[in-house]
């Protein structure tokens, strides 16, 4: 089995309000609020990318290991929105960390299930016996793509976030299931065009996953030369849905019931969906930790900086069970137990 | 539990582009590509064609060619170089297009031109593990029009879509071995601008290893608002270098000699890292399979694109030892050893 042995973040140093989007969106104050639950969120400085998130979450989780970088046989990273069209930034991580072995950099691309998608890659390196000491980092830098696009201006925020993982120390303690799902019958529900592809040239348009995206753009001309669609209500019946089936189905698993959980840390997306959630499974609520209210929606950083602040502040206890569980765009989706 | 190839797949665009089209275009003496590069043809997209119509194309012949039904996939693994959507990834296309089980993971990875490899160590180690049963690895890479607009890499590059159905065995064959690398160190000698980080905003602060890049777009535009950089000499000694190490490191490992392995399958960057490569390691010339006339250098398709044609000419045979090795802008690179 494979264990999380430590827990590292990084947030930008700047802390943006709510009143600094609204009077951007020509909104009343208190309507992101209301709408999200989110107070404020971090934006990461001008020359601040994704990968230096990462890198400094990374340090972190190395340092509280106890592990240097020397040490380490793989790194996983995660994040949406690419600093670089090429390459992928894990190679800069890997650059910054300064280790003196090429260890693989993997560069995963899962949107918010992107942590639960990368601790699965590291877990089965360490379970097949092809790494010891494997580095999972999510990192984002966001806030500039979703400023382009009203429906998401106010959800976003930047963060890095690091875990360690490793062969389990103890018995019983670690990665007890994971559960990673993908349905791509939701690409169009929330998408973004890239500067690889011109999604605006008439031969792109009969692709199917443009097509609503396209028609809104059509009526409401985006923001930015990017384009943009993100349908928040059916991403909340399906996240609903998916992260209650999904729960369910890795507690079984590890036979468990909902009730022997200690914390469930699920993803931060938006304040009603988790709610619905908690409500849907009959949870209490003093159980599933939230910080959507202070960094927003992290993207793939967000569980394991719930975590590092559970951590922190004394909560979290050796011998607990934990459930996280993410659901994002795509659909991409993942749910794990952990024993800590 | 090793993992082996069930099925192979490949999906080629039909529109070929001719060296005297890209010399017209790019000027020079005619011929001069072919000398230079060993590139006779290429293949490019159709307008509206994307890398994951490429990627799923191939992966339909894969399974075809596996005998495996696409309810039977458990895991799918899609790699591009050059994504088709900001978000979300194309793995969940692919798995739409095909019919893929709904609720079975879509892990993108981006790995440049080292990515099936890379794509194929996951999958190995969750076959190992027995996490999943039946993996699907799909290379969509759509890299013709992007690298048009620059002329240091414009002849270089193909469209291709390759896929490979992958299952465990117990058996004395498959995969026996896989290794992956990376080195940050190179990310300034080959890299491309995102419109997410916009670094040709001249209030932005650039990052130091896109300095050199914005330099060189400051000197001369490229069509898009993007800053490449792509220093062909040091990424040649490099790839040279590190492929001939790597392969070394992996035949030592094995107690191998260079006479041991039947076909060498390098990743078809240009004709002069493979030809540096065979004679640094002083390998048969008739064993080192090559592609790059007719389709160019086509990322993390070409080493599946060299197994589709070797079996097509039947020069694989059961108990044939193959060595693979990739490497690519990052810098990653791969080596794997297979029995046949």
């Amino acid at each position: 089995m494979a264990q999380i042995l430590s827990v590292g973040v990084a947030l930008p140093a700047r802390v943006v309000a709510n009143a600094e989007l609204e009077a951007r969106l020509g909104q009343p104050p208190g309507w992101v609020e209301e709408r999200t639950g989110i107070r404020t969120r971090r934006q990461a400085a001008d020359g601040e990318l994704a990968y230096h998130l990462g890198a400094a979450a990374a340090r972190q989780a190395l340092e509280r290991g106890g592990v240097s970088a020397d040490e380490l046989d793989a790194i996983v990273f995660s994040t949406m929105f690419c600093d670089y069209v090429s390459p992928g930034s894990g190679a800069l991580v890997q650059r910054e960390l300064g280790g003196s072995r090429p260890v693989p950099a993997f560069d995963v691309r899962d949107q918010c299930a992107g942590f639960v998608y990368a601790l699965s890659l590291a877990d089965a390196l360490v379970r097949a016996s092809r790494a010891r000491r494997v580095l999972v980092v999510s990192a984002e830098r966001q806030h500039e793509n979703f400023l382009a696009y009203e429906p998401t201006v106010p959800v976003f925020g930047d963060a890095g976030a690091a875990v360690l993982v490793g062969p389990s120390e103890r018995e019983g303690r670690g990665i007890l299931a994971i559960d990673i799902g993908a349905d791509g019958r939701g690409a169009e529900i929330a998408i973004a065009g890239c500067e690889n592809v011109d999604v605006f040239a008439p031969e792109n348009r009969h692709h199917p996953e443009l097509a609503r995206a396209l028609a809104e753009a059509a009526v409401k001309p985006p923001l930015g030369p990017k384009l943009y669609f993100w349908s928040g209500a059916e991403i909340f019946r399906a996240a609903v849905g998916t992260m209650t089936k999904s729960t369910r189905a890795v507690l079984a698993r590890v036979g468990a019931g909902l009730a022997d959980v200690d914390w469930f840390l699920f993803h931060q997306a938006n304040l009603h969906i988790n709610q619905a959630v908690v409500r849907r499974l009959g949870l209490d609520p003093a159980r599933c930790p939230s910080n959507i209210e202070r960094y927003g929606n992290t993207t793939s950083a967000s569980i394991p900086l719930l975590l590092a602040e559970l951590e922190a502040d004394g909560r979290l206890q050796p011998g607990q069970l934990l459930l996280l569980s993410t659901f994002g765009a795509g659909y991409a989706w993942g749910t794990a137990a952990v024993r800590w | 539990m090793r993992s082996f190839l069930a099925g192979v797949g490949t999906a080629l665009p039909e529109r070929v582009v001719t060296n005297a089209e890209l010399e017209t275009e790019l000027g020079g003496s005619a011929g001069w590509v072919r000398d230079l590069l060993g590139i006779e043809e290429r293949r490019a997209a159709a307008p509206g064609e994307l890398g994951y119509h490429l990627g799923a194309r191939a992966a339909r012949v894969a399974l075809a060619d596996a005998g495996v039904e696409p309810a039977e996939v458990d895991l799918l693994i899609y790699h591009t170089n050059f994504a088709d959507y900001s978000i979300p990834g194309s793995g969940v296309l692919v798995q739409r297009e095909l019919g893929l089980r709904a609720g079975i993971p879509a892990l993108d990875l981006r790995q440049q031109c080292a990515g099936f490899l890379y794509a194929w160590m996951a999958a190995d180690a969750y076959l190992a593990t027995e996490t999943f049963r039946c993996a699907l690895v799909v290379c969509g890479e759509r890299l013709f029009a992007n690298c048009l607009m620059y002329a240091p890499v414009a002849p270089i590059f193909g469209d291709a879509g390759a896929a490979v159905v992958l299952q465990g065995t117990t058996e004395d064959r498959g995969l026996l071995d896989v290794r992956a690398y990376t080195d940050g160190a190179g990310v300034e000698f080959g890299l491309v601008s995102s419109d997410h980080y916009d670094v040709l905003d001249p209030s932005r602060q650039v990052p130091r290893e896109m300095v050199r890049a914005v330099e060189d777009w400051r000197r001369a535009p490229l069509r898009k608002r993007v800053a490449q950089r792509w220093d062909g000499s040091v990424i040649y000694k490099n790839a040279v270098a590190r492929m001939s190490q790597a392969t070394r490191e992996i035949l030592d490992a094995h107690g191998l000699k260079v006479g041991d392995v039947d076909w060498y399958l390098f990743h078809q960057a240009n004709k002069g890292i493979v030809e540096r490569v065979g004679h640094l390691l002083k390998l048969p010339a008739d064993r080192v399979l090559t592609n790059l006339g007719p389709y160019g250098n086509t990322s993390s398709a070409s080493i599946p694109l060299l197994l589709a044609d070797a079996r097509r000419r039947d020069q694989l045979r059961p108990g044939q030892l193959l060595l693979m090795c990739a490497f690519a802008v990052g810098y990653v690179w791969a080596t794997a050893l297979y029995r046949v």
